[in-house]
């Protein structure tokens, strides 16, 4: 049995909070912002066709990049109902600051603007839940890797010893 | 069948930890004959069922059981080690350097540090010399024996460019412990990347693949996996008798020993020790110096992240190849004691790269910089850490872990001098850089890597230090330590190559005071 199966998925969370916040990140991330094996759950009905549009608009402004497919945002979104349902507290803090943001227009205002309404929440446990699902989701993605030039598993393709491990063309050559 | 030995049989000795250094010590006294019992904490992985995936090798590997961070450690995970058979040697890059001549004798070099505990070593280069080039070739060290040098991939070289452009002369491929051709059973390297989430194909020396089976096969050693060491007893003269360890099934067992021998890593060795204590030993075994846990060192530590104007591609091929030591050599001007190494550091990948880049940030430019992961590249400081007193590993008053031993507490604060030397090196890492062409730089500080070392020090003095210069306390004949936790200072080099021939020359030493009959 491997030892990953053994860890309940709590603790495997736990853990690599703990690593990212600590040991190589230095503290500065914020707390609860790893959700490494997002919730699988199906959509939460709770969440109101405009709360969920307000999601995926929290989820693009945090990590907008306009070469991805509406379908990655998608995704965070899910896993955002998930974690935010699973917790009253946060499902709570969540419907009130979408509320406020909502009421400051963000929908219809630009991303700078949108930044600046994320930064005046981002203390709240709804910005730290939102920021760690989303970098997780959408980076965890496979599409996504390749899409900016990440290989992931090398090894059952010979590594990239016949494959430009040393390829680089724009360096001056040396004399 | 694979050797075993009894619980009541006295005449082996006990080795606790299979890393670089217990698993080295285990193969070279087994090759003499001696009988080892090996008990490793963590279970024994075989490296063809790993992945190349970095969450998923993280929970495989690592260390997770409670410890608690003071100072500038995080509270919930102060240091990350392995927990696994071959000990960090399954996670560690294979920089094989060795110390240099002054690294050991820096307290005379230095001089006296307010706020730090220097000492000088009780060995010498000299005398360590003929034990790294032992080392060097059973662990098929790059660029020496025949070994040709590792090959220099895409972000090696914009790095040996930008330092190349800033006049620096000690630039270029490391010495890596890792096939740069098929040797001893293991293929050469095919630059798969992923080195430190464990060698899929075993090019990477770790002793998990090469000492471990290599003591199997003399008959003389048996590995406990998944056996935590809890409390190491002694008789009436304060010799050690025994190792109470507790097993898989949490059945807890005395195995008795005539020596014993401690690799936890720098964490768990003087937890041990200091779990020992007993009415004869109030404040721990070895521990009359008061040192036992103290002068905790990390290394001077520092990430630089770029982005260049071309393609680099800083996944592709071995991690940590590449090098610039011309900062390495003392130089008081620079307002610091002792010195440093830039290191090339993998950009990681996915879904890592994000949170490493810049810890917590978001929005529009983030992103931005995110898409040209491309253009990615990052090195490392390693430099000189001073040893404090105050930085240290105790046993926490009421928290206990799952087996009932008291929960290490780990604490570290940087020295202004390593406050000073982690600023120059982050300059100079940022110039390397900027000299290649840098559209953006990052700079991350500190980075600590799997390095601990300086809790069981060695000293002359039995008043300032834990062991001898062989790494046997000085308070108990019998006892010995065997990993990073001898160090007396830290040196800006890589500790592994230096953990390995010390534990080479242990080995011997333990050999001949055994067919002396003095232990």
């Amino acid at each position: 049995m491997s030892i990953d199966s053994q860890l309940d998925s709590q603790s495997r969370r736990e853990a690599l909070e703990r690593m990212f916040k600590g040991s190589l990140a230095a503290g500065s991330l914020a707390a609860g912002s790893l959700n490494v094996m997002p919730s699988a759950q199906a959509a939460d009905s709770s969440f109101t066709d405009d709360e969920r549009s307000m999601l995926e608009a929290v989820a693009y402004t945090l990590f907008p990049h306009a070469s991805l497919d509406k379908s990655h945002y998608a995704a965070v979104v899910m896993a955002l109902q998930g974690a935010l349902s699973a917790d009253a507290g946060k499902l709570e803090n969540a419907r009130e600051t979408l509320a406020t943001l909502q009421q400051g227009g963000f929908l219809s205002a630009s991303q700078s603007e949108r930044e600046g309404q994320l930064r005046a929440v981002e203390k709240s446990d709804f910005f730290s839940v939102s920021y760690g699902t989303a970098l997780n989701t959408l980076y965890s993605d496979k599409a996504v890797w390749a899409k900016f030039g990440y290989g992931g598993s090398a090894v059952e393709h010979g590594g990239y010893l016949k494959r430009g491990f040393n390829n680089i063309n724009w360096l001056p050559r040396r004399k | 069948m694979a050797t075993t030995f009894a619980h009541n049989d006295d005449s082996v000795v006990v080795v606790i930890g299979s890393g670089a250094g217990g698993g080295t010590l285990s193969h070279d006294l087994t090759r003499r004959g001696i009988n080892v019992v090996c008990l490793e904490a963590g279970p024994r992985l075989e490296a063809s069922t790993w992945v190349n995936d970095y969450n998923t090798m993280f929970m495989r590997l690592s260390w997770l059981d409670k410890r608690i961070g003071e100072g500038e450690l995080l509270a919930g995970f102060p240091a990350w080690i392995c927990k696994v058979v071959g000990g960090s040697t399954v996670h560690w890059n294979g920089v094989a350097l060795r110390f240099r001549s002054q690294d050991f004798r820096t307290k005379t070099l230095f001089g006296a540090i307010e706020g730090a505990n220097l000492a000088d070593w009780p060995i010498s280069y000299a005398e360590l010399d003929p034990y790294y080039a032992m080392a060097e070739r059973r662990m098929g060290v790059t660029g020496i024996n025949g070994n040709p040098p590792m090959p220099q991939n895409n972000a090696g070289l914009v790095m040996e460019h930008g330092a190349r452009k800033l006049g620096f002369k000690k630039i270029g491929a490391s010495r890596m412990a890792i096939n740069s051709k098929a040797r001893d059973g293991r293929p050469a390297c095919n630059q798969i990347g992923f080195c430190d989430t464990g060698c899929v194909i075993g090019a990477k020396w770790s002793t998990l693949y090469v000492d471990v089976p290599k003591a199997e096969k003399t008959g003389h050693f048996e590995l406990r996996s998944e056996c935590m060491a809890l409390k190491l007893n002694h008789d009436a003269t304060g010799r050690v008798v025994s190792v109470t360890y507790v097993d898989k099934e949490k059945k807890i067992h005395e195995q008795k020993c005539r020596a014993v021998a401690v690799a936890g890593n720098a964490i768990e060795t003087p937890r041990l020790l200091l779990n020992s204590a007993s009415s004869m030993f109030p404040n721990g075994l070895a521990n009359s110096s008061g040192q036992v846990g103290n002068n905790y060192m990390t290394h001077v530590s520092a990430g630089i992240y770029a982005f260049m104007p071309g393609e680099v591609h800083g996944d592709r091929g071995v991690q940590m190849n590449g090098i610039v030591s011309d900062m390495e050599t003392n130089n008081e001007k620079r307002g610091f004691v002792g010195g440093y190494h830039l290191e090339r550091l993998p950009v990681f990948g996915f879904p890592w790269f994000p949170s490493f880049l810049k810890p917590g940030a978001w929005g529009q430019d983030y992103a931005g910089w995110v898409e040209q992961y491309r253009y990615a590249v990052s090195m490392w400081v390693c430099g000189e850490d001073l040893p404090q007193q105050a930085n240290c590993v105790k046993l926490h008053a009421t928290e206990k872990d799952q087996h009932d031993m008291p929960v290490p507490v780990v604490r570290y604060n940087s020295h202004a001098n390593d406050k000073a030397m982690q600023k120059h090196a982050i300059k100079t890492g940022a110039d390397v850089w900027n000299a290649a062409g840098a559209k953006k730089v990052f700079e991350r500080g500190p980075w600590p890597a799997s390095h601990n070392m300086g809790t069981a020090r060695m000293s002359v003095k039995a008043g300032d230090g834990v062991v001898n210069k062989y790494g046997r306390a000085h308070d108990i004949s019998n006892l010995f330590i065997s990993d990073g936790s001898q160090f007396t200072t830290s040196s800006a080099n890589n500790p592994t190559l230096t953990i390995v021939a010390l534990a080479i020359r242990q080995a011997e030493h333990i050999a001949g005071l055994m067919s002396r009959k003095e232990l």
